[in-house]
């Protein structure tokens, strides 16, 4: 562990070196997430003109919603998606080859490698937001919901690397499947809004299958009371547990079946 | 000596779908796969002791580089066995890749965009080094490729054959017993060519690394290999000593004469086959057998000032191998 974050301290520090398009990046990141959120800001303003509650939630809890979404995907953003992308073209040209020779998991060289600073922005603008709901006084003083919340956001995280992970694997087989990640990132932006609001199946499917719900809705419930914690801590947990070894196993099938570029 | 590499039937088949061309074929492709196998490495034996610099040689698409990406841990066999320095490569245990390394000469590992030295040190880190030693390691083999100063510039700022140099130290940091170099040379000028080889046998020499080398360069596997292996699709046709193959199949020397005076065309004509000739000069070639013997008789009867036998010689040998197959 020790030895890991040692290694990830270094990719930080060369990411940050060899960051020429920092600026350029940044001022792009900044200006995508306000129209991002101003965009869902009007959305949610339309809907919430002609009711007081949309299954179940109010106005400023779906703008906490919101923001704990901003904070996971920025997190994200920060620290490994910007790796995870560029893993198609390292299939694709052979370059992994170097990777899979290091005395340390190609997974995690592969992920960690990159760091992106200019996704700051995202995560500041979803701090931005929790600050401003809670001026409002709606969310509950109550430590354990607060922990418990943030639990919920470390699995979403989980979840949501692994299922990057996982995409991105397919491309040891399927080689020209780059836009994989376009695919991604469109399932990905609909858990901004609470996902409760599906029913039936498809309301199963975002919770526990493509579980999406967990990278704000599930937090945010359990942060306003809305469920008992306990029972979705565990099954956070136990989610985020199956999606990692999952795609853990996944990437090790990948590199089985890696036939590298000839050179 | 002992085994420090050791293949028993090694097997490599790729299985890639055949694209028809045009349109409805490939709407069609999406549902019939029609899939082509091809071996790339079949039935390879090696043994290969500690210390040794072998040569692999052989046609594009011989299955040299696939044989070092297995050797490696890279690739996965379709059949067959392998052990690297007591490992099975494909495991790829830590403790294995801490003992070897592969350099492909056309595929980088240092990053781009940021000086080869911010490279080593993420590379320490990554095998676990002792800082202070690896920083030694690095000047050491820095100041013998005599890229000391450009330790700190920008790769995206070096000259191909500097770049390649990092790359080594790059490669060497950790000290591996076991080194894989896949066209280590290549596009690289003759100077940078000659410097990297003279590096590599001498590295090679004083730290009892065994080094298997493909390249496209006869010189560099001339120069460089005391033994080689001629792989041509996808199985061993030919392992000795280079000096065996140069007996073996070496059944013409090329002598370069200078005399004091001219002589006469027909007086070196009747020794053997004339391929240059003017005044002073000429260039013989005779049957590799009756060389010396010539030779003897070309001090005798002619006015010899100096002589030689050409030095690429070795080099046709094997590229004539390669052309008409070896039997």
């Amino acid at each position: 562990m020790k030895y890991y974050f040692r290694v990830w301290k270094r990719f930080f520090v060369n990411a940050v070196s060899a960051g020429a398009a920092f600026r350029a990046n940044f001022i792009i990141n900044v200006v995508v997430s306000f129209a991002w959120i101003a965009m869902s800001f009007a959305l949610v303003n339309i809907v919430f003109s002609n009711t007081g509650l949309v299954a179940g939630w109010t106005k400023l809890e779906v703008f906490a919603v919101f923001g704990i979404f901003e904070i996971v995907d920025g997190l994200i953003s920060l620290f490994v998606w910007s790796g995870i992308v560029q893993i198609p073209q390292l299939i694709r040209d052979g370059s992994i080859d170097y990777l899979v020779t290091k005395p340390i998991n190609s997974q995690f060289q592969a992920a960690f490698k990159q760091f992106e600073p200019s996704a700051i922005s995202t995560f500041a603008t979803g701090l931005g937001i929790m600050i401003y709901v809670s001026s409002f006084r709606i969310i509950p003083i109550n430590l354990e919901k607060e922990l418990a919340a943030l639990f919920l956001v470390i699995c979403g995280i989980v979840i949501y690397y692994s299922l990057a992970m996982m995409a991105v694997t397919l491309n040891f087989w399927f080689i020209r499947l780059e836009n994989i990640t376009a695919l991604l990132t469109m399932s990905v932006v609909t858990a901004r809004y609470p996902l409760n609001v599906f029913k039936g199946v498809l309301e199963k499917f975002v919770f526990f299958v493509l579980p999406l719900a967990f990278f704000a809705t599930v937090p945010a419930m359990v942060l306003f009371g809305k469920v008992p914690a306990l029972p979705w801590l565990i099954i956070g947990l136990f989610l985020s547990l199956i999606f990692i070894i999952i795609s853990w196993f996944f990437w090790q099938f990948g590199l089985r079946s890696y036939s590298s570029a000839s050179s | 000596m002992e085994t420090i590499i050791r293949t028993k039937n090694l097997n490599k088949t790729y299985r890639t779908f055949q694209r028809q061309p045009g349109l409805w074929n490939s709407l069609k492709n999406l549902v019939i796969r029609h899939y082509n196998y091809k071996t790339a490495v079949s039935g390879i034996d090696l043994e290969i002791n500690k210390g040794e610099f072998v040569g692999f040689l052989g046609p594009n698409g011989a299955g040299k580089t696939t044989t070092l990406k297995m050797l490696s841990g890279i690739l996965y066999p379709t059949e067959g066995q392998a052990e690297v320095a007591g490992y099975v490569p494909w495991r790829r245990q830590a403790a294995f890749q801490k003992q070897m390394s592969i350099i492909m000469g056309q595929k980088n590992q240092l990053w781009f965009d940021l000086p080869a030295a911010d490279s080593f040190n993420l590379l320490t880190d990554i095998y676990d080094l002792d800082p202070g030693q690896a920083a030694g390691t690095v000047k050491e083999l820095a100041s013998l490729l005599g890229v000391t100063e450009y330790l700190n510039v920008q790769v995206r700022r070096l000259s191909l054959g500097e770049r390649m140099k990092m790359e080594l130290i790059a490669a060497l940091i950790h000290r591996p017993k076991v080194l894989f170099l896949d066209e280590p040379t290549i596009g690289l000028d003759v100077v940078s060519q000659k410097s990297i080889r003279d590096f590599l046998k001498r590295y090679n020499r004083e730290e009892k690394v065994t080094i298997l080398l493909t390249s496209h360069y006869m010189e560099d596997i001339v120069a460089l290999c005391q033994r080689v292996i001629i792989i041509d699709q996808g199985s061993i046709k030919y392992d000795s000593s280079l000096s065996d193959l140069l007996a073996k199949y070496q059944t013409e020397r090329t002598i370069r004469l200078n005399f004091d005076r001219p002589v006469q065309r027909s007086a070196l004509a009747k020794l053997g086959q004339l391929s240059e000739f003017k005044d002073e000069e000429a260039v013989l070639i005779v049957p590799a057998d009756k060389s010396l013997e010539i030779v003897k008789k070309l001090l005798e009867e002619t006015p010899i000032k100096d002589f030689s036998f050409q030095s690429a010689e070795a080099d046709e040998v094997i590229r004539r191998l390669l052309v008409s197959g070896i039997k």
